[in-house]
């Protein structure tokens, strides 16, 4: 049985609404005419950081400042920092249609 | 890096010592989210008030800018930043959801201000009236994902791509239509966003690697 509430992690970059009854609704992503910057995430706290990267890829967010705390979140970003951008590059190609 | 509020009665010593070694790397951008939360008071206020000053005076010595997570205590912040002194690399207001009156002290600070999804709520009016009353050059987009998407994700799991989401919004509550006026608006979005964050390793940070 599916825990509807558990979100599922989706291969793609598409954004969703959450609808009832554990379903999801496309919705259409802002067409801007530059990148942007997210300057407060918490990157490790994601299901996927890579896919979460890959996402900003596609979506023209150049920059994203991740937020660790030195008592809950130990080393898993310094240590995971540079495998998610390499692990994002090759998703975002495969959103992409590249791969 | 930081220290959070809601930690704040487990910062001692040997916690300021790991985290001076953490923010020696040179990735380290900002000391945060420092601050206080009178909010859910996870930890002592007594405590949130010390860890706070303390790492005011670390990002101080460290070259670094501060990102500050205020929740309910947003006089009391103010009144110990004035005191401590704002760090000369900058100050950030994370997840602003408050109003002009609460935000134009920090602005006149000089600090800068990010909104996140609570911009795009329906009820946040009021934010909505102070981001549009912010200089230009302080403002800032953020997400605090995977809290807080922004409309019309909100209440499912935020990623750092909805943040053109909120970027869409503000644009919208500075006025800047689509187009080349909008693109001169996101252009200096990001140039806020770099300048304060983008930055190479302080002397400190090469010090401190050495």
């Amino acid at each position: 049985m599916v825990d509807e509430r558990q979100e599922p992690v989706f291969d793609d970059a598409l954004f969703r609404q959450k609808r009832k009854h554990g379903k999801y609704r496309v919705v259409d992503a802002p067409k801007l005419e530059g990148p942007v910057a997210d300057t407060h995430a918490h990157l490790q706290l994601l299901p996927d950081p890579a896919l979460a990267l890959a996402r900003c890829t596609v979506h023209g967010v150049e920059f994203v400042c991740t937020i660790v705390d030195v008592l809950e979140d130990g080393s898993t970003t310094f240590d995971r920092l540079n495998s998610w951008k390499f692990e994002s590059a090759a998703a975002a190609k495969r959103f992409v249609g590249w791969t | 890096m930081g220290c959070h509020p809601h930690n704040a009665r487990y910062y001692d010593d040997g916690l300021e010592a790991e985290l001076r070694r953490l923010l020696a790397d040179p990735r380290v951008a900002a000391l945060g989210e420092i601050g206080l939360d009178y909010h859910y008071d996870f930890s002592p206020r007594d405590d949130q008030r010390a860890a706070f000053r303390r790492q005011l005076r670390l990002a101080k010595e460290c070259g670094l800018p501060v990102a500050l997570h205020l929740r309910e205590a947003h006089d009391e912040a103010l009144a110990i930043m004035r005191d401590e002194g704002f760090p000369e690399a900058g100050t950030l207001l994370h997840c602003f959801n408050l109003d002009w009156p609460a935000l134009e002290p920090w602005i006149a600070e000089g600090c800068y201000v990010a909104f996140g999804g609570a911009l795009t709520f329906k009820a946040s009016e009021g934010t909505r009236e102070a981001a549009a009353r912010v200089p230009a050059n302080r403002l800032l987009t953020e997400t605090d994902a995977p809290y807080m998407a922004p409309e019309p994700m909100r209440g499912t799991s935020c990623g750092p791509a909805h943040v053109v989401f909120t970027a869409e919004r503000l644009a919208e509550v500075r006025g800047c239509e689509p187009g080349e006026e909008r693109a001169a608006f996101l252009e200096q979005l990001m140039q806020n966003a770099r300048g304060l964050l983008d930055r190479s390793a302080t002397d400190w940070q090469k010090e401190a690697r050495l």
